[in-house]
């Protein structure tokens, strides 16, 4: 069985995921199956991307490189894939669950007719080389197992949920793929790309997220939020009150109309805990809470909880951590 | 301008979600039902295009589902959609036969832009709308917001991803958009839009209608299979840390570090 998974980059940087779906591929894989991973970009980045993708788990680098695949495009990508991906033998296609990825992967899913399954937290595969799935509904409060059945079979997974391999031993081949391009039946044009906030690191790919709501009474106390996540490294995200309030930008919304989210570590500060806030962090590792209020439902899906008030709680956490982090 | 908003009806997540005997389904008594939040976005956008587009333009919602689904239409249409198009169905189908048969319905009506919400929060998938765009064979987009005309037939959006990063694009018409959340809250149906609404057309489709066969729908049914709904593991009971601040703050870093060693 050949088990492609699809790299992603930008800006000159190759993104975990590429790496995190090699160690998915590699759970999955059995003896005689090869691990691919399928990269296309730019002439100039392909030698940089390789030696990487090998050392974490790619038996075969597959690699197309042009201009027009240097920066992610549904369609172009959508042609590459299906120009790389075996015609007549079966396979298993992995990307991850990434803007890019959750574009692309049904685009290409309809084109070839072949099964996808979204948002799996959870893979495995089956005797008969049925890919099986665990993917979390109605806001995480039930897991849908699937099993998909076809000569393609294409899964979608979940970022931040398991840690690259590293096998820096592993026999590794580069094959080159020469595309050519159709011209596309869209005329998307890219105008401009504006970064809106300070810090580059996602929430969906952040270890640790340090979460604010109503309870910081206003966005000028927001600061205490950020202090404690850049002394712990981490993330800042919102509640969908305060976003809605314009106090956060949307793209630091957790939940189930903003991100959701797989921290190591999620700290959760004057957050009551509605349903729709849990939707976007109950699959973090640990939880912890912040707030006045006893009796806020966050604290029956925390790990560790302090009933304070975060004015109080928050510079003395942000004093202690910095503290740890000297010794 | 022809503008077509999917939408799909979702139980409302805070309801009490419960796993039913048969273990493929979700109980369904004392369920409340809303239009996906998505897909509210996506409407509030239409019906900001259409305002803007002006004369001739209208916006039609697209659903697939059993009778019930008329609730999410006459929402929709309340708040200012023209009319609307039920494919009734009492099944749940899968994302892409659900794509097919939208593939299907829009080849008889026509459209310049095409809506979806990003997904659905009841599945949290989000398939159906770049399928459709294969499907339908026109430009697509996702994550999008603050879609705006700049010409007859050309738009203008962002297009929100990872790491704050916030793109804009120029397209020209038809495309199919997916809805991120935006800077624009849904508007509310007036008292005079709920009446009108009663009025509004909506046209109905069964299977039949749209010539996808039984044994189509078998074949392309056998691909997926729901094996079965599973609780996610209880998390252990957690732990409230008691004491002053200070002292609350100490053990948490303690715990933090020692204990769970996330830190």
């Amino acid at each position: 069985m050949d088990i492609f998974t699809l790299a992603e980059h930008r800006n000159g940087e190759l993104k975990k995921i590429s790496l995190e779906l090699l160690a998915w591929a590699r759970q999955i894989a059995k003896g005689n199956d090869t691990v691919h991973s399928i990269l296309l970009c730019q002439e100039s980045e392909w030698k940089k991307f390789c030696p990487l993708l090998c050392q974490h788990g790619a038996d075969q680098v597959d690699y197309a490189a042009s201009e027009l695949l240097a920066q992610y495009q549904a369609e172009f990508y959508c042609q590459a894939l299906s120009f790389i991906l075996p015609q007549q033998n079966p396979f298993y296609l992995l990307v991850g669950g990434t803007t890019q990825g959750k574009e692309l992967a049904p685009y290409l899913s309809a084109k070839l007719k072949a099964p996808l399954l979204s948002d799996c937290i959870q893979l495995s595969r089956t005797q008969e080389d049925r890919l099986e799935a665990v993917h979390p509904i109605y806001a995480g409060k039930v897991f849908a197992r699937f099993r998909s059945q076809g000569r393609a079979q294409l899964v979608i997974l979940r970022p931040n949920l398991i840690d690259p391999l590293s096998l820096p031993h592993l026999k590794c081949t580069m094959k080159r793929y020469e595309v050519s391009l159709n011209p596309p039946i869209h005329s998307l044009k890219l105008k401009e790309v504006a970064q809106k906030t300070t810090g580059k690191l996602d929430l969906t790919e952040a270890q640790i997220i340090v979460s604010g709501g109503r309870g910081l009474k206003g966005p000028e106390n927001f600061h205490l939020i950020e202090e404690l996540s850049a002394a712990l490294g981490a993330a800042v995200g919102a509640s969908r009150a305060v976003v809605d309030a314009g106090w956060r930008p949307h793209s630091e919304q957790v939940g189930q109309t903003g991100k959701t989210v797989t921290p190591k570590l999620y700290i959760a500060c004057g957050i009551s805990g509605a349903v729709q806030h849990l939707a976007g962090m109950l699959s973090s590792k640990v939880i912890v809470a912040i707030n006045k209020d006893p009796n806020a439902p966050i604290f029956k899906k925390a790990d560790y909880g302090i009933v304070g008030d975060v004015f109080q709680v928050l510079p003395l956490l942000t004093e202690e951590v910095k503290r740890l982090k000297k010794d | 301008m022809n503008i077509i908003v999917c939408v799909k009806q979702v139980p409302d997540t805070a309801s009490k979600i419960e796993i039913a005997p048969d273990k493929k389904s979700i109980a369904t008594q004392g369920l409340t039902y809303i239009m996906n939040p998505y897909d509210e976005f996506a409407l509030e956008e239409a019906l900001r295009l259409k305002s803007a587009a002006g004369e001739n333009s209208n916006v039609s919602l697209l659903t697939i589902g059993p009778e019930r689904t008329t609730e999410v239409l006459r929402a929709g249409m309340a708040m200012g959609a023209d009319s609307a198009i039920l494919v009734k169905l009492e099944q749940p189908l899968h994302h892409f036969i659900l794509a097919c048969l939208l593939a299907k319905v829009l080849a008889k009506h026509p459209y310049d832009l095409v809506f979806c919400g990003k997904q659905a929060v009841d599945d949290g998938v989000g398939q159906v709308g770049p399928m459709l765009a294969q499907l339908l064979g026109i430009g697509y987009s996702t994550f999008v917001v603050e879609p705006q005309l700049v010409g007859e037939k050309k738009i203008e959006f962002h297009r929100e991803i990872e790491g704050g990063i916030v793109e804009t694009y120029q397209a020209e018409l038809p495309m199919l958009l997916t809805t991120e959340k935006g800077p624009h809250q849904p508007r509310y149906a007036s008292l005079p839009g709920i009446m009108k609404a009663k009025q509004k057309t909506i046209t109905q489709y069964t299977l039949a209608d749209l010539s996808l066969s039984q044994q189509e729908l078998e074949d392309l049914g056998k691909q997926i299979e729901l094996v079965g709904l599973e609780y996610p593991p209880q998390r252990k009971q957690g732990k409230i840390i008691e004491g002053t601040p200070g002292e609350a703050v100490k053990e948490l870093i303690r715990l933090l570090h020692e204990e769970a060693k996330v830190i």
